[in-house]
This record gives C-alpha cells, sequence and structure tokens, in this order.
C-alpha cells in the first residue's frame, strides 16, 4: 500500500527534522512494540537518500513519492551490532538505490516504519534481513580449557585466542520450567500468563503487568543507559567477558551491552558487607558479590543491590532485599552454564532457579555498542 | 542585560539538579513525597516518608505537626490505589505517572469531620 502524501517535500522535511528534534529519547534504543504498532502493517515503495549505521538502530531514509508529491520516510531497523553479524554492512544499500519496505507503523503518526523486510527492487533480494542465530559449534565437543593449576578458565584460555560469551539460550527471565511465549523483546504474547512467569507478590506482579501493558517503553536500560544489573548482564545479544585476575583472586565482568560497565566478583574470602570506598550502605547496580569453586564450578553470592534499575529485560520488579547465588559452569569449551536462585523477600513470595547457556565466540573481541541516541 | 558565566553555569546547574529525581523501580510507595493538603488547621504541607519491608509499608507523615507514624497502609496493584492510616489521619489516594521517579498520589485525606484534598509527589 503506498501512503498519500500529504506534504510537499520542503514541509515534510521540515516536519521530520522539527519531530525528530523534539523525541530525542524516543530516539534511544526500545522494545520495537513500545514504538511501532503491530496492528498497523503498511508497504513503501520509494529510493533511498540516506543510510544512518549508528546504534542503538539503524536507519534508512527513504524518499516516496505519491503523484507530484515526495516524503521522506524512517525506516528503523536492527542494531548494526546484529545486523553485521548478518552480513550486512552500511554500504549494503546506497542513496538512490530503490527499494520496498514492509513493516509497521510508528504509534505517535510520525513518518517512521519499522522495517520488516527490505527489499532492492533492482534485484528483488531482501537486504538488511537480520540473522538472530547462533554460529555453528563445532562438530564434537571440546574439553574445556584450563589453568596451569588444573582449574578450569571461564574465559579467554591461557596462551589460547580472545573471545566472549554471547547467545543466551534465554533472553527472558522466567522461572525454570515454565512454559510462556515471549517476544525477541520480552513481551509476553498473553498477557494473562504473567502470573506464572515467577512467583510474584501481589504489588510486583501489578509492576510487572502494567511494564508489560506499556510494552516495557519505560525500561531505565534504554532510557537512561542504566546498567543491566543482576541476572540481565547475562542475556544480552551484546555479551561478555570473564577476565580472571588470578594474582588478585578476583573476577572481571566486562558488559557487551549497557555502557560498557564492569562488575568485579572476589574470591580473597573478604566479607560481604562494604563496597569499594569503604561504605556499607551504599547499594550498587550490580551488588557485591564474593565468589568460591564448588568443583569446576564458580559459585557466586550477592547482596547489596540498590533499585534503580530493571534486574530483567521482561520488567521483572525487584526490591534492594533481593540476593542471588549464581553458578557458572564452563562444561565444555563453547559452553557456559548459568544457574541463578533468585531469592528477593521484598517482591516475591520465595526463593526461585533459573538456568541457561551461553556460546563462547571466539576469535573476536566484543562487538562495539554503546548506550546512545540515534542523530538527531 | 548580561549576566556572568558563574551565574550562568549556576543556572544550569540549578535546573538541571531540579529536573533529577531518584530513581526507584523497586516497591512503587518506597520513598519521601512532599506535598499539600487543603483544609488541615496546622498547615498544608505534608511529608511521606514510606519504607517495604517485604510484608508492610512502615514510615511517617508529617502534617504539620510531629511525625505520627504510619499504623497501617494498603497498596491495591489491582487500580494502584493506597490507604494510609496514621495518628487520627485517614488518606486515600491514587498513584499517578507510576512509570515515574517522581510519580504523584492524589486524593483526600480526613482527621474527624475535617478532609480535604492532597497532593504529593515522590522526591
Amino acid at each position: 500500500m503506498m501512503k498519500a502524501a500529504r506534504f510537499p517535500l520542503s514541509k515534510s522535511l521540515l516536519g521530520v527534522s522539527a519531530l525528530l528534534l523534539v523525541s530525542g529519547a524516543a530516539l534511544a534504543h526500545h522494545p520495537i512494540k513500545a514504538k511501532f504498532d503491530p496492528a498497523q502493517e503498511s508497504t513503501l515503495r520509494g529510493v533511498v537518500t540516506d543510510v544512518d549505521w549508528r546504534n542503538p538502530h539503524t536507519h534508512v531514509f527513504v524518499n516516496v513519492s505519491n503523484g507530484n508529491e515526495v516524503q521522506n520516510w524512517a525506516i528503523e531497523l536492527e542494531s548494526p551490532v546484529i545486523l553485521a553479524r548478518s552480513g550486512w554492512d552500511a554500504e549494503s544499500l546506497r542513496p538512490g538505490d530503490a527499494i520496498e519496505v514492509s513493516g509497521i507503523l510508528a504509534r505517535n503518526g510520525t513518518r517512521q516504519i519499522w522495517g520488516e523486510t527490505v527489499t532492492a527492487t533492482a534485484t528483488g533480494r531482501q537486504v538488511y534481513a537480520p540473522d538472530y542465530s547462533a554460529p555453528a559449534r563445532p562438530l564434537t565437543s571440546r574439553p574445556a580449557p584450563r589453568w596451569p593449576d588444573g582449574s578450569v578458565a571461564l574465559g579467554k584460555s591461557p596462551g589460547g585466542s580472545d573471545g566472549y560469551w554471547s547467545f543466551p539460550s534465554k533472553t527472558v527471565l522466567v522461572e525454570d520450567g515454565v512454559d510462556v511465549a515471549f517476544d525477541r523483546d520480552a513481551i509476553l504474547l498473553e498477557s494473562d500468563d504473567a502470573s506464572k512467569v515467577a512467583p510474584l507478590q501481589p504489588w510486583a506482579l501489578g509492576l510487572y503487568k502494567f511494564r508489560q501493558a506499556r510494552m516495557l517503553q519505560d525500561d531505565p536500560m534504554w532510557l537512561n543507559c542504566k546498567p543491566p544489573g543482576g541476572p540481565r548482564q547475562y542475556q544480552s545479544d551484546l555479551g561478555f567477558k570473564l577476565l580472571e585476575d588470578k594474582e588478585n583472586q578476583r573476577i572481571f565482568v566486562l558488559m557487551g551491552s549497557g555502557n560498557h560497565n564492569f562488575r568485579i566478583i572476589y574470591l580473597d574470602g573478604r566479607d560481604s558487607t562494604g563496597s569499594v570506598g569503604g561504605d556499607d550502605d551504599n547499594p550498587l547496580y550490580y551488588g557485591r558479590s564474593l565468589g568460591r569453586w564448588d568443583g569446576d564450578t564458580l559459585v557466586v553470592e550477592t547482596t547489596g543491590f540498590n533499585e534503580d534499575f530493571w534486574f530483567s529485560n521482561g520488567g521483572l520488579p525487584h526490591t534492594d532485599l533481593l540476593s542471588m547465588e549464581e553458578r557458572f559452569t564452563r562444561s565444555d569449551a563453547d559452553t557456559l552454564k548459568y544457574e541463578v536462585t533468585i531469592n528477593d523477600p521484598g517482591a516475591y513470595t520465595r526463593p526461585w532457579n533459573v538456568s541457561w547457556t551461553m556460546q563462547w565466540v571466539g576469535g573476536e573481541e566484543m562487538p562495539p555498542y554503546f548506550c546512545q541516541n540515534n542523530r538527531q | 542585560m548580561r549576566l556572568p558565566i558563574r551565574g550562568l553555569l549556576a543556572i544550569g546547574l540549578l535546573s538541571g539538579l531540579a529536573t533529577m529525581s531518584s530513581a526507584q523501580e523497586g516497591h512503587p510507595a518506597k520513598g519521601s513525597w512532599i506535598g499539600e493538603w487543603q483544609g488541615n488547621s496546622s498547615g498544608e504541607s505534608v511529608l511521606v516518608v514510606m519504607n517495604w519491608d517485604g510484608k508492610d509499608i512502615t514510615g511517617i507523615i508529617n502534617p504539620g505537626t510531629d511525625n505520627l507514624q504510619i499504623a497501617n497502609a494498603e497498596l491495591n496493584p489491582s487500580d494502584w490505589t493506597i490507604h494510609i492510616e496514621a495518628g487520627d489521619y485517614k488518606i486515600d489516594g491514587t498513584f499517578e505517572r507510576l512509570e515515574l521517579p517522581n510519580r504523584s498520589i492524589t486524593g483526600t485525606w480526613s482527621n474527624g469531620n475535617a478532609s480535604g484534598p492532597f497532593e504529593i509527589v515522590r522526591q
């Protein structure tokens, strides 16, 4: 369907520019359904004027003609990180290319569309199609690498090539054994399933439903670049690295998401009270983490969280009473199993367990990604 | 009129601080709330401080008197209403702008035969 043009080009460009200028927050990363309405499907045909290859979302600008009138539309696509993994780059489309776009329109009525398919008219080929699948695994399992003292290496193997963990088998925090369906942004496909996701107290269930109903548009990780504390740090497409500092008995967890924050797990037997500055009343985004080895499994106890962030992709609430026991097991060279027991008597009726696996991405650095607005 | 650089910096800093509000993504009632209620003989400003211990909302209200301990507070998450009892005061309100750190509660307060509307905003 060709959208009817309503404004001359110059006015429409001015209008789009003005809208973009005044709605900076809306340009930040966001769940798709928070900005675009699945009920408003549309197809546009036009000519590319610009490709904005930049986090958190790629944009292709296209002039759409209707009779003597032309409108400039913004086509929003996945992040350059995901598109680059899928084999695309900033020049996969160029100004002057004719394309057809199918997708869903912006809820606020501006000339923006989420591009579900983008097809180059000249070749009939789809471009900028995201591929979310993990890289192929080795045909045979390789043993987990070990340090000279025999302990399992959780990150880069001694003398081995660099790499990081990514492609979590679950990107939504939901209690083990619970079978409910979500979209890629952790929005429930059936809102009535909210009470099944975790053993939520009534107020926490109400708040979870409220956030879900608003399509997670208030997520402070995207709105305010807040750190992905709690188990959320291991459910990002952007990955993380585990750097073992054997000499100082600590492990750094470097995030590929958020603002590239890091978390420190101490294995030196220190007390759990107090923080970096010695202030024991200073709750943190990542809490205070003490680790120990149980055979080949790293066990981490964490307390001292603040309440300034969302600890899950789907908007499950937590309180400062939250404590976690995490277990990291590198079962082979390419697989890291993560198990967490969540104990938050402020938001949940009982402790509950979640587990998933991550895949090793060897020979690469984490993809560059910073929390930022697209261009104004 | 010329404003000195320091003045501009101070204005910028103050306006920045004015828009800051500590984030609070946990229990929606938790925090310090300041506002006004009309018709109260001891003053029309009120301070409410609420905490959540996992089972109960605790805290104090100060309607221009000494602090009064919250004896009972119930949050209804189906419609985001709250009922608070402290001393002889009873407060019934509804959360607004729940998604924001500087959310508000509006409703009515009563104390014996006296009553009136109120609005408090989370700081």
